[in-house]
C-alpha cells in the first residue's frame, strides 16, 4: 500500500523541483530570444485557427441553447450578458486551455520526449548548455505569454458567434446585443478571464516539459509521456479552474 | 607519474534497486586508450556518462581532468566538460539543427570556447574535412546514413580539440566497411591531436585497431605498427564488464590467453564450448 502511494507522491515531487528550477531560470542568462520566439509562432500563432474556430463555434451552440431558456422568460434581450459572462469567465479560458493542452502539451512532450530517448537531451548537457535554460524555459515563456492573448481572441470570436445566432435566430439587434454583452462585465470578470489562462499555460508547458525530459524506453516510450502529458494537463485545468473561480467568487 | 584525466574511486550506481556499477575502480593517464567491452547492460554507457557527470553515482569518487565532479552544480561542470569529447551510440546530433550547427553548438555554447564567427565556421569546417564530411554542412541529420551521422558526431565531440574523447559504441550496427572508416577517424583523432581515448564497444575488432594500428599521414590511413602475429599495445588497455564490474582488465595479449567463459567470448565471438564437447565447435575445452 506505502508502495502504491510512494509513486505518485513522487513524481509530485519531481515535478515541483523541475518547476521550481524553471522558475528560477526564467530571469537568468543566457535567455535563447530565438527559441523564445520559435516556441511563441508554434504555440500561438499555430494554434489561432484552431482556437477561433472552437471560440465561434461554443458562441453559437451556446446562444442557441440559450435563446429557448430565455424566451421562455421573455429575456430574450438579455442574450448578450449570458453569453459574454459565461464566455469571458469560464467557456473561453477552459475550452482554448484544453486545446493548448491537446495540441501543445503534447508536442511538447513527444518533442522532448524523442529529444531524451535519442540522447539529445544528455548531448545538450555535454555541450554546455542547460535544458531546462534552453528547452524548458522557452516554452513556459511561451506558453504563458500567448495563452491569455489566444483566450482574448477566442472569447472575442465566440461572441462574434452568439452575436450572428442572436441577430438571425432570437432577433435581437447588433446594438442591443453588444451594449447588454458590455455592460454586464465587471473587472474581475477580465482579469478572472486573463488570469485563468496565464495559470493554465504555466501548468500546460510545465507538464508537457516534465513528461517529456522523463521520458525513459525508446518510441514507446514517447507515446506513453505524451498521452500523459495531455491527460494530466487537461485535469490540472480543471483543478485549477475549481480554485481560481473559487477565489473570484468569494471577492465580489 | 602524471596526474590520471580520468579516475573512478569505488564507483557504486543503482536505478530501482538494481545495481549498474558495482565498485568500479579505474585510472587513465594522458595518452591511455581504453576499450571498454562488454554485454548490452554491463554498464558501459553508464560509466562513460558518469565520467562526464551527466549522471551522479550514489557512492564513490570521480575526478575529471584533476577537478572532483562528483557533487558538482551543473553550471560549475560546462567548464570542466568543455575538455571533454563525447559521442552517443546513436550520434546524439540535434534533429532541428543542420550538420554545421550541429559541430558548432560546442563553440557557441561553451564559455571558454566562444570565438568569433569566422573562426568557429573555420574549424567547424576543418572538423568535418577531418572526417570527410566537408560537403554537408548544409544537410540535416535525418538526411545523412548511420556511419555519416557517427562522423557528424565524431567531428563534433571533437571540434573542441578535447584532452579526453569518449565514444560510445561508434561502430554499432554497422557494416564492416563502415566501422572501419569510424575506427580509422578515433585512431586519426588519437594519434593527430594526442587525444586520451575511452571507447565503450561490443567488437573486439574495434579493441584490435586501436591497440594496433597508428595514423599514417603519407598514406592517409591506418597501418599496423607492429607485424602480423605480434601485439603492438599502443597504451591500450581492454577492459570488459559483466553486470557492472570489471570481470577482466589488461592487454591484449592478457585478454586472449583468458580462460574465462564470460571474457573469452569476446575474443572468440561464441560462447565457450562445453567441457568434453570442445571439439564439436572448432576450439579447443576451456
Amino acid at each position: 500500500m506505502l508502495d502504491y502511494l510512494k509513486s505518485p507522491v513522487q513524481t509530485f515531487q519531481d515535478f515541483l523541483i523541475l518547476s521550481g528550477r524553471s522558475f528560477r531560470n526564467v530571469t537568468k542568462r543566457p535567455i535563447y530570444w530565438n527559441d523564445i520566439l520559435m516556441q511563441m509562432d508554434s504555440i500561438g500563432v499555430g494554434s489561432l485557427p484552431i482556437v477561433a474556430l472552437v471560440g465561434a463555434f461554443s458562441g453559437i451552440v451556446m446562444t442557441l441553447q440559450l435563446s429557448r431558456a430565455l424566451a421562455t422568460y421573455g429575456a430574450t434581450s438579455q442574450t448578450g450578458q449570458v453569453v459574454s459572462i459565461s464566455i469571458v469567465r469560464e467557456l473561453g479560458p477552459v475550452l482554448t486551455a484544453l486545446l493548448i493542452a491537446g495540441r501543445n502539451a503534447s508536442g511538447i512532450a513527444s518533442e522532448l520526449g524523442s529529444m531524451k530517448v535519442t540522447e539529445q537531451i544528455d548531448a545538450m548537457r555535454a555541450l554546455g548548455t542547460d535544458p531546462i535554460q534552453k528547452l524548458v524555459v522557452p516554452r513556459l515563456i511561451a506558453t504563458a505569454f500567448m495563452q491569455p492573448l489566444l483566450t482574448a481572441i477566442a472569447d472575442f470570436v465566440g461572441l462574434l458567434g452568439g452575436l450572428f445566432i442572436a441577430i438571425t435566430i432570437i432577433g435581437n439587434t447588433a446594438n442591443q446585443y453588444w451594449s447588454s454583452a458590455i455592460d454586464i462585465l465587471a473587472l474581475n470578470d477580465m482579469v478572472q478571464g486573463l488570469v485563468k489562462p496565464f495559470l493554465f499555460a504555466i501548468v500546460i508547458a510545465l507538464v508537457g516539459c516534465f513528461y517529456g525530459m522523463r521520458t525513459t524506453g525508446g518510441t514507446q516510450g514517447v507515446g506513453l509521456s505524451t498521452t500523459k502529458a495531455v491527460v494530466v494537463s487537461s485535469v490540472w485545468v480543471f483543478v485549477i479552474d475549481a480554485l481560481v473561480t473559487q477565489i473570484f467568487v468569494s471577492l465580489t | 607519474m602524471p596526474e590520471p584525466i580520468l579516475l573512478f574511486e569505488d564507483v557504486c550506481l543503482s536505478y530501482d534497486d538494481k545495481l549498474v556499477l558495482d565498485h568500479v575502480n579505474l585510472a587513465v593517464y594522458p595518452g591511455d586508450t581504453f576499450i571498454l567491452l562488454g554485454a548490452a547492460g554491463s554498464g558501459k554507457t553508464v560509466l562513460l556518462k558518469l565520467a562526464m557527470s551527466l549522471v551522479q553515482p550514489n557512492s564513490g569518487r570521480i575526478r575529471l581532468l584533476g577537478h572532483d565532479i562528483t557533487n558538482l552544480k551543473e553550471t560549475e561542470l560546462f567548464e570542466i566538460r568543455s575538455e571533454v569529447g563525447i559521442l552517443f551510440q546513436e550520434g546524439g546530433l540535434f534533429d532541428s539543427l543542420s550538420v554545421e550547427d550541429n559541430v558548432a553548438y560546442p563553440l557557441l555554447n561553451q564559455k571558454r570556447l566562444i570565438t568569433g564567427e569566422a573562426e568557429i565556421a573555420g574549424r567547424v569546417k576543418e572538423s568535418l574535412e577531418f572526417v570527410e564530411l566537408g560537403h554537408t554542412l548544409d544537410k540535416f541529420p535525418s538526411e545523412l546514413s548511420g556511419g555519416m551521422r557517427r562522423r557528424v558526431g565524431i567531428a563534433r565531440a571533437n571540434v573542441t580539440n578535447p584532452k579526453l574523447s569518449l565514444y560510445d559504441s561508434p561502430t554499432a550496427g554497422l557494416d564492416p566497411i563502415t566501422a572501419y572508416t569510424i575506427m580509422s577517424l578515433v585512431i586519426k583523432q588519437r594519434e593527430l591531436r594526442k587525444t586520451t581515448t575511452v571507447l565503450a564497444t561490443h567488437r573486439y575488432q574495434d579493441g584490435t585497431m586501436a591497440a594496433n594500428y597508428r595514423w599514417d599521414e603519407a598514406s592517409n590511413d591506418v597501418v599496423r605498427a607492429a607485424p602480423y602475429g605480434q601485439y603492438a599495445n599502443l597504451n591500450t588497455t581492454f577492459i570488459v564488464m559483466a553486470e557492472g564490474h570489471f570481470a577482466f582488465a589488461g592487454t591484449q595479449q592478457q585478454l586472449e590467453a583468458s580462460r574465462d567463459p564470460y571474457v573469452s567470448q569476446f575474443v572468440l565471438h561464441q560462447p565457450p564450448p562445453k567441457i568434453g564437447l570442445g571439439g564439436e565447435r572448432g576450439h579447443l575445452p576451456a
